[in-house]
Protein backbone atom coordinates (compact mmCIF):
# COMPACT_ATOMS: atom_id res chain seq x y z
CA UNK A 1 0.00 0.00 0.00
CA UNK A 2 3.03 2.49 0.98
CA UNK A 3 4.91 1.83 -2.35
CA UNK A 4 1.90 1.99 -4.35
CA UNK A 5 1.09 5.41 -3.11
CA UNK A 6 4.42 6.70 -3.09
CA UNK A 7 4.58 5.97 -7.14
CA UNK A 8 0.83 7.20 -7.63
CA UNK A 9 2.25 10.85 -6.00
CA UNK A 10 6.00 10.73 -7.78
CA UNK A 11 3.88 9.48 -11.05
CA UNK A 12 1.53 12.65 -10.74
CA UNK A 13 4.18 14.99 -9.50
CA UNK A 14 6.69 14.12 -12.52
CA UNK A 15 3.66 14.41 -15.24
CA UNK A 16 3.00 17.93 -13.26
CA UNK A 17 6.28 19.59 -13.72
CA UNK A 18 6.64 18.29 -17.75
CA UNK A 19 3.31 19.51 -18.05
CA UNK A 20 4.89 23.04 -16.35
CA UNK A 21 7.80 22.83 -18.97
CA UNK A 22 5.75 23.40 -21.50
CA UNK A 23 4.64 26.90 -20.48
CA UNK A 24 5.22 30.00 -22.50
CA UNK A 25 5.75 32.90 -20.85
CA UNK A 26 3.36 35.32 -23.10
CA UNK A 27 0.30 33.87 -21.57
CA UNK A 28 -0.46 34.88 -18.29
CA UNK A 29 -1.64 33.61 -14.88
CA UNK A 30 -5.44 33.90 -14.35
CA UNK A 31 -6.59 36.08 -12.04
CA UNK A 32 -7.87 34.81 -8.60
CA UNK A 33 -9.24 31.20 -9.10
CA UNK A 34 -9.79 31.41 -5.60
CA UNK A 35 -10.04 34.36 -3.12
CA UNK A 36 -8.38 32.67 -0.29
CA UNK A 37 -6.18 29.41 0.12
CA UNK A 38 -8.59 27.84 2.27
CA UNK A 39 -12.13 27.24 1.36
CA UNK A 40 -14.24 25.78 3.99
CA UNK A 41 -12.24 22.55 4.82
CA UNK A 42 -10.15 22.67 1.55
CA UNK A 43 -6.92 24.13 0.29
CA UNK A 44 -7.52 25.92 -2.93
CA UNK A 45 -4.57 26.53 -5.37
CA UNK A 46 -4.01 29.89 -4.19
CA UNK A 47 -0.41 30.80 -2.43
CA UNK A 48 -0.62 34.43 -1.47
CA UNK A 49 2.16 36.24 -2.44
CA UNK A 50 6.25 36.37 -1.70
CA UNK A 51 6.53 37.57 1.50
CA UNK A 52 3.10 37.57 2.60
CA UNK A 53 1.78 36.37 6.50
CA UNK A 54 -1.26 35.01 6.88
CA UNK A 55 -3.42 34.38 10.12
CA UNK A 56 -6.18 32.31 10.11
CA UNK A 57 -8.85 31.44 12.76
CA UNK A 58 -11.37 28.34 11.48
CA UNK A 59 -14.04 27.67 14.07
CA UNK A 60 -16.50 24.65 13.77
CA UNK A 61 -19.65 24.96 16.78
CA UNK A 62 -21.92 21.84 17.71
CA UNK A 63 -24.06 20.07 15.91
CA UNK A 64 -27.05 21.35 14.86
CA UNK A 65 -30.08 19.90 16.89
CA UNK A 66 -32.17 22.11 18.83
CA UNK A 67 -32.73 25.47 20.03
CA UNK A 68 -31.74 24.50 23.66
CA UNK A 69 -28.42 24.96 23.03
CA UNK A 70 -28.68 27.59 20.10
CA UNK A 71 -28.13 25.38 17.59
CA UNK A 72 -24.85 24.44 18.74
CA UNK A 73 -23.69 27.58 18.77
CA UNK A 74 -23.47 27.52 22.66
CA UNK A 75 -22.29 23.32 22.90
CA UNK A 76 -18.75 22.31 22.54
CA UNK A 77 -16.95 23.70 19.46
CA UNK A 78 -13.53 23.19 17.79
CA UNK A 79 -11.19 25.91 16.70
CA UNK A 80 -8.14 26.64 14.89
CA UNK A 81 -5.73 29.02 15.25
CA UNK A 82 -2.54 29.35 12.42
CA UNK A 83 -0.32 31.42 10.95
CA UNK A 84 0.78 30.90 6.78
CA UNK A 85 3.93 32.89 5.64
CA UNK A 86 4.79 32.66 1.60
CA UNK A 87 8.51 31.92 1.24
CA UNK A 88 7.61 32.24 -2.75
CA UNK A 89 5.24 33.47 -5.06
CA UNK A 90 4.21 29.60 -4.88
CA UNK A 91 5.29 28.49 -1.76
CA UNK A 92 3.86 28.83 1.73
CA UNK A 93 4.38 26.48 4.96
CA UNK A 94 2.23 27.56 7.79
CA UNK A 95 1.89 25.99 11.82
CA UNK A 96 -1.54 25.72 13.41
CA UNK A 97 -2.92 24.44 16.84
CA UNK A 98 -6.01 22.90 16.90
CA UNK A 99 -8.51 22.61 20.39
CA UNK A 100 -9.79 19.29 19.95
CA UNK A 101 -6.78 16.30 20.40
CA UNK A 102 -4.76 19.39 21.19
CA UNK A 103 -3.27 18.50 17.43
CA UNK A 104 -0.24 21.20 16.15
CA UNK A 105 0.21 20.75 12.57
CA UNK A 106 2.44 21.50 10.01
CA UNK A 107 1.76 22.39 6.32
CA UNK A 108 3.40 23.05 2.80
CA UNK A 109 1.24 23.81 -0.38
CA UNK A 110 3.63 24.51 -3.19
CA UNK A 111 1.82 25.96 -6.59
CA UNK A 112 3.20 23.66 -9.34
CA UNK A 113 1.79 25.74 -12.20
CA UNK A 114 -1.17 28.10 -12.95
CA UNK A 115 -4.08 28.06 -15.41
CA UNK A 116 -3.04 30.57 -17.42
CA UNK A 117 -5.39 33.47 -19.92
CA UNK A 118 -5.16 32.27 -22.97
CA UNK A 119 -5.53 28.51 -22.14
CA UNK A 120 -2.51 27.56 -23.03
CA UNK A 121 -2.42 25.77 -19.27
CA UNK A 122 -5.90 24.86 -18.91
CA UNK A 123 -5.87 24.02 -15.04
CA UNK A 124 -3.62 25.43 -12.27
CA UNK A 125 -2.20 22.40 -9.96
CA UNK A 126 -0.87 22.39 -6.56
CA UNK A 127 0.20 20.30 -4.25
CA UNK A 128 -0.41 20.59 -0.38
CA UNK A 129 0.51 18.32 3.01
CA UNK A 130 0.98 18.26 6.02
CA UNK A 131 2.00 16.27 9.32
CA UNK A 132 0.08 17.00 12.64
CA UNK A 133 0.88 16.08 16.08
CA UNK A 134 -1.68 14.65 19.04
CA UNK A 135 -0.98 16.50 21.51
CA UNK A 136 -3.30 14.77 24.06
CA UNK A 137 -2.09 13.08 27.25
CA UNK A 138 -0.01 10.34 26.38
CA UNK A 139 -2.46 7.13 28.09
CA UNK A 140 -4.66 7.45 25.12
CA UNK A 141 -1.83 6.04 23.29
CA UNK A 142 -1.97 2.35 24.99
CA UNK A 143 0.57 0.54 25.79
CA UNK A 144 4.09 1.04 23.97
CA UNK A 145 3.82 4.21 23.78
CA UNK A 146 6.20 6.36 21.43
CA UNK A 147 6.30 10.07 20.24
CA UNK A 148 5.35 8.86 16.50
CA UNK A 149 2.51 7.51 17.98
CA UNK A 150 0.96 10.74 17.84
CA UNK A 151 1.89 11.40 14.38
CA UNK A 152 -0.74 11.26 11.18
CA UNK A 153 -0.25 12.60 7.67
CA UNK A 154 -2.34 14.30 4.74
CA UNK A 155 -1.42 15.10 0.95
CA UNK A 156 -3.22 16.15 -1.94
CA UNK A 157 -3.01 17.13 -5.54
CA UNK A 158 -5.19 20.13 -5.51
CA UNK A 159 -6.34 20.91 -9.55
CA UNK A 160 -8.70 23.96 -10.11
CA UNK A 161 -10.47 25.47 -13.14
CA UNK A 162 -11.60 28.27 -13.24
CA UNK A 163 -14.39 28.07 -15.78
CA UNK A 164 -15.84 32.01 -16.35
CA UNK A 165 -15.31 34.93 -14.30
CA UNK A 166 -17.59 33.79 -11.63
CA UNK A 167 -17.24 30.18 -11.10
CA UNK A 168 -14.16 28.24 -10.55
CA UNK A 169 -13.94 24.33 -9.47
CA UNK A 170 -11.03 22.25 -7.91
CA UNK A 171 -11.15 18.42 -7.51
CA UNK A 172 -8.06 16.90 -5.43
CA UNK A 173 -7.18 13.35 -4.54
CA UNK A 174 -6.22 12.90 -1.56
CA UNK A 175 -4.12 10.54 0.98
CA UNK A 176 -4.40 10.34 4.69
CA UNK A 177 -2.41 8.66 7.19
CA UNK A 178 -2.71 8.15 11.09
CA UNK A 179 0.38 6.00 12.55
CA UNK A 180 -1.55 4.88 15.45
CA UNK A 181 -5.40 4.40 15.40
CA UNK A 182 -7.99 2.22 17.57
CA UNK A 183 -8.20 -1.99 16.55
CA UNK A 184 -9.74 -2.65 13.79
CA UNK A 185 -9.67 1.13 12.41
CA UNK A 186 -7.51 1.87 8.94
CA UNK A 187 -4.39 3.61 8.87
CA UNK A 188 -4.37 4.63 5.43
CA UNK A 189 -7.41 6.85 3.69
CA UNK A 190 -7.42 7.34 0.07
CA UNK A 191 -10.12 10.36 -0.88
CA UNK A 192 -11.73 12.84 -3.37
CA UNK A 193 -11.47 16.48 -2.41
CA UNK A 194 -14.03 18.73 -4.64
CA UNK A 195 -14.52 22.20 -4.02
CA UNK A 196 -16.60 25.05 -5.95
CA UNK A 197 -17.25 28.82 -5.89
CA UNK A 198 -19.80 30.49 -7.88
CA UNK A 199 -19.70 34.57 -7.38
CA UNK A 200 -23.09 36.38 -6.63
CA UNK A 201 -21.09 40.03 -6.52
CA UNK A 202 -18.20 41.36 -6.91
CA UNK A 203 -17.20 40.47 -3.47
CA UNK A 204 -19.01 37.56 -2.09
CA UNK A 205 -19.53 33.70 -3.23
CA UNK A 206 -21.54 30.54 -2.84
CA UNK A 207 -19.05 27.77 -1.33
CA UNK A 208 -19.42 24.34 -1.80
CA UNK A 209 -17.45 21.60 -0.92
CA UNK A 210 -17.61 17.64 -1.11
CA UNK A 211 -14.81 15.67 0.39
CA UNK A 212 -15.36 11.81 -0.12
CA UNK A 213 -13.67 8.88 1.72
CA UNK A 214 -13.33 6.03 -0.80
CA UNK A 215 -13.67 2.43 0.05
CA UNK A 216 -11.01 0.70 -1.95
CA UNK A 217 -11.47 -2.42 -0.49
CA UNK A 218 -8.07 -3.72 -1.95
CA UNK A 219 -6.44 -1.68 0.43
CA UNK A 220 -7.97 -2.11 3.31
CA UNK A 221 -5.75 -3.82 6.03
CA UNK A 222 -9.28 -4.73 7.83
CA UNK A 223 -11.90 -7.23 6.01
CA UNK A 224 -14.54 -5.37 7.18
CA UNK A 225 -13.28 -1.87 9.21
CA UNK A 226 -14.99 -1.10 12.18
CA UNK A 227 -15.71 2.91 10.82
CA UNK A 228 -16.06 3.83 7.49
CA UNK A 229 -15.97 7.86 6.94
CA UNK A 230 -18.59 9.65 6.20
CA UNK A 231 -18.32 12.80 3.40
CA UNK A 232 -17.15 15.98 4.73
CA UNK A 233 -19.76 17.90 2.66
CA UNK A 234 -20.17 22.11 3.00
CA UNK A 235 -22.41 25.03 1.91
CA UNK A 236 -21.66 28.58 2.85
CA UNK A 237 -20.85 32.03 1.49
CA UNK A 238 -17.63 33.77 1.33
CA UNK A 239 -16.85 37.69 1.40
CA UNK A 240 -13.76 39.07 0.91
CA UNK A 241 -11.57 42.03 0.74
CA UNK A 242 -7.84 42.52 -0.30
CA UNK A 243 -6.86 41.32 3.07
CA UNK A 244 -9.94 39.64 4.78
CA UNK A 245 -11.68 36.56 3.38
CA UNK A 246 -14.52 35.57 6.30
CA UNK A 247 -16.65 32.47 5.25
CA UNK A 248 -20.01 31.71 7.14
CA UNK A 249 -21.20 27.67 6.05
CA UNK A 250 -22.99 24.47 7.26
CA UNK A 251 -20.43 21.11 7.63
CA UNK A 252 -20.05 18.02 8.53
CA UNK A 253 -17.00 17.62 9.43
CA UNK A 254 -15.98 19.01 12.48
CA UNK A 255 -11.93 18.26 12.55
CA UNK A 256 -9.96 21.06 11.68
CA UNK A 257 -7.10 19.07 10.06
CA UNK A 258 -7.72 17.17 7.34
CA UNK A 259 -6.95 13.74 7.82
CA UNK A 260 -8.87 13.11 10.45
CA UNK A 261 -12.36 14.21 8.38
CA UNK A 262 -11.49 12.09 5.77
CA UNK A 263 -10.94 8.70 8.53
CA UNK A 264 -13.09 9.55 11.12
CA UNK A 265 -15.87 11.66 10.13
CA UNK A 266 -19.10 10.12 11.84
CA UNK A 267 -21.60 13.30 10.63
CA UNK A 268 -23.76 12.19 7.98
CA UNK A 269 -24.48 15.78 6.31
CA UNK A 270 -28.17 14.47 5.48
CA UNK A 271 -28.78 12.62 8.27
CA UNK A 272 -28.45 15.65 11.01
CA UNK A 273 -25.04 15.64 11.20
CA UNK A 274 -24.34 18.96 10.54
CA UNK A 275 -22.69 22.59 12.17
CA UNK A 276 -22.41 26.28 11.55
CA UNK A 277 -18.92 27.27 11.46
CA UNK A 278 -16.58 30.01 10.13
CA UNK A 279 -13.01 30.54 8.73
CA UNK A 280 -11.49 34.67 8.90
CA UNK A 281 -8.21 35.14 7.22
CA UNK A 282 -6.29 38.30 7.44
CA UNK A 283 -3.33 39.19 5.33
CA UNK A 284 -0.10 40.87 6.36
CA UNK A 285 2.40 41.25 3.44
CA UNK A 286 6.40 42.66 4.21
CA UNK B 1 9.82 18.32 -4.24
CA UNK B 2 9.50 13.99 -5.02
CA UNK B 3 12.52 13.73 -2.39
CA UNK B 4 9.94 15.25 0.37
CA UNK B 5 7.13 13.39 -0.59
CA UNK B 6 8.78 10.46 -0.46
CA UNK B 7 10.17 11.38 2.93
CA UNK B 8 7.02 12.31 3.85
CA UNK B 9 5.25 8.89 3.31
CA UNK B 10 8.04 7.02 4.24
CA UNK B 11 7.64 8.11 7.66
CA UNK B 12 4.31 6.25 8.25
CA UNK B 13 4.25 3.61 10.79
CA UNK B 14 1.32 0.98 10.84
CA UNK B 15 0.14 0.46 15.07
CA UNK B 16 -2.89 -0.37 16.96
CA UNK B 17 -3.79 1.37 19.91
CA UNK B 18 -3.71 -1.29 23.20
CA UNK B 19 -5.09 0.41 26.03
CA UNK B 20 -3.12 0.19 29.60
CA UNK B 21 -5.09 -1.31 32.52
CA UNK B 22 -5.28 1.56 34.50
CA UNK B 23 -3.98 0.65 37.98
CA UNK B 24 -7.59 1.49 39.65
CA UNK B 25 -8.61 -2.15 41.68
CA UNK B 26 -12.29 -2.58 40.98
CA UNK B 27 -12.75 -4.52 44.28
CA UNK B 28 -12.12 -1.22 46.39
CA UNK B 29 -15.51 0.28 46.46
CA UNK B 30 -14.97 3.49 45.10
CA UNK B 31 -16.96 6.86 46.70
CA UNK B 32 -19.32 9.31 44.78
CA UNK B 33 -17.99 12.32 46.88
CA UNK B 34 -14.65 11.62 46.88
CA UNK B 35 -13.54 9.85 44.14
CA UNK B 36 -16.19 10.36 41.50
CA UNK B 37 -17.57 14.10 42.10
CA UNK B 38 -13.61 15.21 41.90
CA UNK B 39 -13.87 14.03 38.43
CA UNK B 40 -16.18 16.76 37.09
CA UNK B 41 -14.21 19.54 38.51
CA UNK B 42 -10.70 18.37 37.67
CA UNK B 43 -11.94 17.69 33.98
CA UNK B 44 -14.31 20.49 33.36
CA UNK B 45 -17.04 19.22 33.33
CA UNK B 46 -18.61 22.18 35.88
CA UNK B 47 -17.72 24.44 33.18
CA UNK B 48 -20.93 23.96 30.80
CA UNK B 49 -22.72 21.42 33.41
CA UNK B 50 -23.06 24.15 36.01
CA UNK B 51 -26.69 25.06 37.65
CA UNK B 52 -26.65 28.03 35.12
CA UNK B 53 -25.17 26.24 32.28
CA UNK B 54 -26.24 23.62 29.87
CA UNK B 55 -28.77 20.48 29.84
CA UNK B 56 -27.78 19.49 34.00
CA UNK B 57 -25.74 20.63 37.24
CA UNK B 58 -22.47 18.20 37.71
CA UNK B 59 -21.56 20.67 41.18
CA UNK B 60 -21.53 18.56 43.89
CA UNK B 61 -24.87 19.47 45.60
CA UNK B 62 -26.86 18.88 42.69
CA UNK B 63 -24.83 16.29 40.64
CA UNK B 64 -26.15 12.78 41.34
CA UNK B 65 -29.20 13.82 41.53
CA UNK B 66 -28.26 14.76 38.17
CA UNK B 67 -27.12 11.68 36.87
CA UNK B 68 -30.58 10.08 37.97
CA UNK B 69 -33.08 12.37 36.56
CA UNK B 70 -30.98 11.98 33.32
CA UNK B 71 -30.93 8.63 33.39
CA UNK B 72 -26.82 9.21 32.84
CA UNK B 73 -25.89 5.39 34.33
CA UNK B 74 -27.11 1.66 33.28
CA UNK B 75 -26.13 -0.10 36.12
CA UNK B 76 -27.27 -3.23 34.18
CA UNK B 77 -25.15 -2.21 31.24
CA UNK B 78 -22.44 -0.33 32.91
CA UNK B 79 -20.36 0.02 29.30
CA UNK B 80 -23.31 1.80 27.46
CA UNK B 81 -24.02 4.78 30.35
CA UNK B 82 -24.08 8.26 28.96
CA UNK B 83 -21.86 9.24 31.59
CA UNK B 84 -19.05 6.93 30.84
CA UNK B 85 -19.38 6.75 27.08
CA UNK B 86 -19.97 10.60 25.94
CA UNK B 87 -16.80 11.72 27.87
CA UNK B 88 -15.37 8.84 27.36
CA UNK B 89 -11.75 9.61 25.45
CA UNK B 90 -11.94 6.63 23.01
CA UNK B 91 -15.26 7.33 22.07
CA UNK B 92 -16.36 8.87 18.72
CA UNK B 93 -18.79 11.13 20.67
CA UNK B 94 -17.71 15.12 19.91
CA UNK B 95 -17.74 15.99 23.56
CA UNK B 96 -15.31 17.18 26.22
CA UNK B 97 -13.20 14.28 27.73
CA UNK B 98 -12.13 12.32 30.80
CA UNK B 99 -8.29 11.53 31.49
CA UNK B 100 -7.79 8.21 30.81
CA UNK B 101 -7.88 7.29 34.47
CA UNK B 102 -11.21 9.03 35.19
CA UNK B 103 -12.80 6.93 32.61
CA UNK B 104 -12.07 4.26 34.31
CA UNK B 105 -12.86 5.38 37.47
CA UNK B 106 -15.98 6.34 36.27
CA UNK B 107 -17.02 3.18 34.68
CA UNK B 108 -15.92 1.12 38.04
CA UNK B 109 -17.96 3.04 40.13
CA UNK B 110 -21.34 2.73 37.65
CA UNK B 111 -19.72 -1.01 37.55
CA UNK B 112 -20.07 -1.05 41.44
CA UNK B 113 -23.85 0.36 41.38
CA UNK B 114 -23.40 3.82 40.93
CA UNK B 115 -23.76 4.53 44.81
CA UNK B 116 -24.55 7.69 46.40
CA UNK B 117 -21.68 6.77 48.67
C1 LIG C 1 -18.03 22.91 26.52
C2 LIG C 1 -19.17 22.53 27.30
C3 LIG C 1 -19.20 21.14 27.91
C4 LIG C 1 -18.28 20.56 28.74
C5 LIG C 1 -16.95 21.13 29.24
C6 LIG C 1 -18.80 19.26 29.10
N1 LIG C 1 -20.02 19.07 28.49
FE1 LIG C 1 -21.18 17.44 28.66
N2 LIG C 1 -22.45 18.19 27.28
C7 LIG C 1 -22.38 19.44 26.74
C8 LIG C 1 -23.46 19.62 25.81
C9 LIG C 1 -23.75 20.87 24.97
C10 LIG C 1 -24.19 18.42 25.83
C11 LIG C 1 -25.45 18.09 25.04
C12 LIG C 1 -26.61 18.47 25.91
C13 LIG C 1 -27.93 18.09 25.33
O1 LIG C 1 -28.02 17.90 24.12
O2 LIG C 1 -28.84 17.92 26.13
C14 LIG C 1 -23.53 17.54 26.76
C15 LIG C 1 -23.96 16.26 27.05
C16 LIG C 1 -23.40 15.47 28.04
C17 LIG C 1 -23.86 14.16 28.37
C18 LIG C 1 -24.95 13.38 27.67
C19 LIG C 1 -26.28 13.67 28.26
C20 LIG C 1 -27.34 12.73 27.69
O3 LIG C 1 -28.49 12.96 28.04
O4 LIG C 1 -27.00 11.82 26.94
C21 LIG C 1 -23.10 13.72 29.41
C22 LIG C 1 -23.18 12.39 30.14
C23 LIG C 1 -22.16 14.76 29.71
N3 LIG C 1 -22.37 15.81 28.84
C24 LIG C 1 -21.20 14.70 30.69
C25 LIG C 1 -20.11 15.54 30.77
C26 LIG C 1 -18.95 15.28 31.59
C27 LIG C 1 -18.80 14.11 32.53
C28 LIG C 1 -18.08 16.29 31.35
C29 LIG C 1 -16.65 16.45 31.88
C30 LIG C 1 -15.70 15.51 31.37
C31 LIG C 1 -18.71 17.21 30.40
N4 LIG C 1 -19.94 16.70 30.06
C32 LIG C 1 -18.15 18.37 29.92
C33 LIG C 1 -21.42 20.40 26.99
C34 LIG C 1 -20.28 20.19 27.76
Amino acid sequence: MKKFTIILFALLIGAGSLLAQEEKKKDKPVRAPFESGILIDNQTVIVPTKKTLEFVIEHRFGEIKDHKDLWGIYAASNIRLALNYSLLDNLMIGLGTTKDQKLQDFRAKYIVFEQTRENTIPVGVAFYGNMAIDGREKDVFGKDYKFSNRFSYYAALIISRKISYGISVQVAPTFSHINKVQKEYEHDKIGIAFSGRARISPQSSITLQWNQPLEIEGIYEHHEPALKPKANIGIGWEISTSTHVFQMFVSSGRALVPQYNMMHNTNDFFDGGIMFGFNITRLWSF
Amino acid sequence: MLFTVIAFLSACEYEFIELKKPDIDPDVPLSFKSDIVPIFQDDGCVACHSTTGIAFSLEEAQAYQSIQNNNLVDTANPQSSPLYVVPDPNSAEQHDKYSVDNAAKVLIWIQQGAKNN
